[in-house]
């Protein structure tokens, strides 16, 4: 063996002790590599559902002999927390493809969102093989567990794979996939009744109201009358909700339909604007000869807060009756008044008209 | 070593790429919910026909080719179109999308109307042409023509109102099968409030007697009585006293209307005597009269300066009673009302007759008083008798 020959079986012997350390000391680090195309299939998207069962899909990125396949619920793509109402602790392994039968599910961790897939013995998987694991029993997140932003009726939280050939300590590929749960909208309305005596935001009702209807009788001249209906609203609409109340046609004389009850003109009155009730002034019959308006105790809308006993007109203009800015998922009660009075110049006739309330929640 | 350690730095670089590329791939597999969402309606009334239906929500940016709205009684799960709700002769109003700038999609892509399956609830626009917003985009899309369903307590059980579901589904290809985004809003149509009130027709009317003359003068400054003995009138009498020839007395009352009548009113004086031109009566010759004010052209629409009865036929307008008014109305009808002293012949017969001594074309709350003012005068060749007359105010309110 000359010197060459030794330098090269030098190099050669260093080369290959370098590659055994190397290999020794980060083998994974190197030949780690990423889960393909990961995604999640969820039986029932609700949130809080219970039974739900995950599909979750990969590919492989590498060729292993896997023995452990993790997958940690978590409420963002880097961290290791678990969805606050997330519970796996009854997750069950269904039918799943890919691997073989040896695999069992260890829940051990669920209470901290992690999964365990278990084959100790280990199973020789190929690089592009698709793998669908399969786990039921499962509680979903709720809304804004994940996100912190509640203006929407969905959450998206994550779960990060990670696939072993040891008990957990050696990566071969990993990755995170999102899945998203959603809330159904609900939205519910309800009018009803109020009757005589009752005193709502300072004013006291002077006639019994049904959910459909309100007759003030017989006016007297010169006497205001008061109706009061109470309205509840309750939606989960992340950005709330607004009820108009208006009088599409006005109210109008069933003999003379000029003849009309004007909205509610005391000086400075309007909607944003409620001012005491004031008798009408108009001497020209239907100019302001008779007066209706409304209060409403939602101190919400706009110009409203503190406004007890005071009055803004009800014409065909809606006006904001109930307003929330955000989900309402435990109800609210708005009491809306309405008064009306005529002055002796106010003609003859029996008036009708209809109160619409337009309701529109926000998604 | 140290080229190991590049080594290993360049494996973990290309892992956590590799990593955050399976994000990405994540997202696109997985679109957005769609967000900001609602549907607003022209007129919320149950069973209201010819509403339109505007939705407005925010989808990804991923390109489209048709949206489809479900009218539903369940935001999901089954459920199936509200009952009554009628999308048959639905039509397509409007179709926008907003990615930072609008984009008629109807216009511009061609998207048509879908409404094969209006009777299942179905309503959706699409076209061949994709609509490729690049960036979130605001969608506004609005069906006119609806009818709205009815409170069968379908959607939920709350008397008088039903709040359904719109499922709004985007779609990737024109055939609306290969579902991008998805998500659902409410409306809520509400029974009417009916309101009713009724407004009776008001009448009232008030006489008043005026005492003194100075209020008598004050009421009518007009009425020509100043420095006359005038007599205390009452709301039911004028009693004239001792009447001296040549010497007029003057009473007057006070009238008030208070009517919502809208067309007004007017008010008519008579003397209920039997006998023409004949004011009052005597009580112990049923012969003895008191005319009523007939100096030359004098009639109740012809008011005349006031003189003293010049007849020397006992009986025959040797002495007489004469009537004039401060009714605004009567005095813009007949001026001559306004001039001092001017005295008009009050009425005497059946009906309502000539003196229409109030008048308004409108309501009347009654604040301001029409002053009656009545001059009587004698003269010597009148007999000596107790004379009694009646007045009547006959009020017809015209609604």
């Amino acid at each position: 063996m000359n010197f060459s020959q030794k330098i090269l079986r030098t190099i050669v012997t260093i080369c290959t002790l370098c590659a055994v350390l190397v290999g020794a000391t980060i083998p994974k680090a190197t030949l780690a590599a990423s889960i393909l195309s990961p995604s999640v299939g969820l039986s029932d998207v609700h949130n809080i559902a219970t039974g739900v069962t995950y599909t979750i899909t990969f590919t492989t990125g590498s060729t292993d002999t896997l023995k452990q396949m993790d997958f940690q619920f978590a409420t963002t793509n880097s961290n290791t927390t678990k969805p606050a109402s997330l519970n796996l602790t009854s997750s069950t392994l269904g039918t799943s493809t890919g691997f073989n039968g040896s695999w069992t599910i260890d829940t051990t961790d669920a209470s901290t969102g992690l999964l365990h897939l278990v084959n100790t013995t280990g199973e020789s998987i190929a690089a592009s093989t698709t793998i669908s694991a399969v786990f039921s029993g499962i509680t979903n997140p709720e809304i804004a567990d994940c996100d912190s932003a509640t203006t929407t009726l969905s959450d998206t939280c994550w779960i990060r794979i990670k696939t072993f050939n040891d008990a957990g300590i050696t990566t071969v590929d990993s990755g995170n996939v999102p899945f998203t749960i959603t809330e159904d909208p609900s939205m519910s309305f309800q009018v009803e009744n109020v009757v005589t005596g009752e005193t709502h935001n300072g004013i006291t009702s002077t006639l019994d109201s049904t959910s459909d209807s309100i007759a003030f009788g017989h006016l007297q001249i010169g006497t205001v009358e008061y109706a009061i209906q109470k309205l509840t609203i309750q939606t989960n609409a992340p950005h709330g909700y607004v009820v108009n109340a208006y009088l599409p046609t006005g109210i109008t004389g069933a003999n003379s339909s000029s003849d009309v009850i004007s909205p509610f003109g005391a000086v400075n009155a309007t909607w944003s604007t409620p001012q005491s009730w004031a008798s009408p002034f108009g001497t020209t019959p239907n100019s302001n000869t008779g007066w209706i308006g409304a209060n409403t105790s939602d101190g919400r809308v706009s110009g409203w807060y503190g406004q007890s006993n005071k009055f803004g007109p009800l014409s065909t203009t809606p006006h904001t009756v109930a307003y929330s800015s955000g989900a309402d998922r435990t109800g609210t009660v708005v009491y809306v008044a309405y008064a009306i009075e005529v002055n002796g110049y106010q003609p003859s006739d029996y008036y009708t008209g209809e109160i619409s309330y337009d309701v529109q929640a926000k998604y | 070593m140290i080229s190991v350690k590049k080594l290993i730095s360049a494996a973990v670089t290309i892992s956590t790429t590799l990593a955050l590329t399976g994000v990405g791939l994540a997202g696109q597999v997985y679109a957005a919910p769609i967000s900001s969402a609602s549907a607003t309606l022209s007129n919320n009334t149950v069973a209201a026909t010819g509403v339109t239906y505007t939705m407005q929500f925010t989808a990804s940016s991923t390109a489209i080719k048709g949206i489809k709205f479900q009218w539903r009684t369940t935001p999901s799960a089954g459920g199936g179109k509200p009952t009554n709700l009628n999308l048959g002769v639905a039509a397509l109003a409007s179709a926008t999308g907003n990615n930072g700038s609008s984009t008629d999609l109807v216009a511009t892509t061609g998207w048509t109307i879908a409404s094969g399956g209006a009777g299942s609830g179905d309503l959706g626009l699409s076209g061949a042409t994709a609509y490729s917003p690049g960036a979130t985009s605001v969608y506004t899309v609005a069906f006119s023509t609806i009818t709205n369903n009815t409170d069968a307590n379908d959607c939920d059980a709350i008397t008088n109102s039903e709040s359904c579901y719109i499922r709004i589904t985007t779609f990737s290809d024109q055939a609306m099968t290969t579902p991008v985004d998805s998500g659902v809003v409410s409306y809520t149509v509400v029974a009417n409030t009916t309101v009713t009130a009724t407004v009776d027709p008001s009448l009232t009317f008030t006489i008043g007697g005026v005492t003194t003359e100075a209020a008598l003068q004050t009421n009518d400054s007009h009425a020509g009585c100043g420095a006359a003995a005038d007599v205390t009138a009452t709301a039911t009498s004028i009693p004239f006293g001792h009447m001296v020839p040549a010497t007029y007395v003057c009473g007057q009352q006070s009238l008030a209307v208070s009517t919502n009548a809208a067309l007004g009113y007017s008010v008519y004086q008579k003397f209920t005597s039997p006998t023409a031109n004949v004011a009052m009566i005597g009580t112990v010759a049923s012969t003895d009269y008191i005319n009523t004010f007939s100096s030359t052209g004098a009639t109740f629409a012809v008011p005349v300066a006031w003189a003293t009865p010049t007849s020397t036929t006992a009986n025959s307008n040797t002495g007489y009673i004469g009537i004039r008014t401060t009714n605004a109305k009567v005095q813009t009808d007949d001026p001559a009302y306004t001039t001092t002293n001017n005295y008009g012949t009050p009425y005497v017969g059946t009906g309502l007759g000539s003196a229409k001594v109030m008048d308004s074309v409108g309501p009347d709350l009654g604040t301001t008083n029409t002053y009656v003012t009545y001059k009587m005068e004698v003269n010597s060749a009148q007999p000596s008798d107790t004379y009694t007359g009646t007045i009547n105010y006959n009020v017809v309110a015209k609604y």
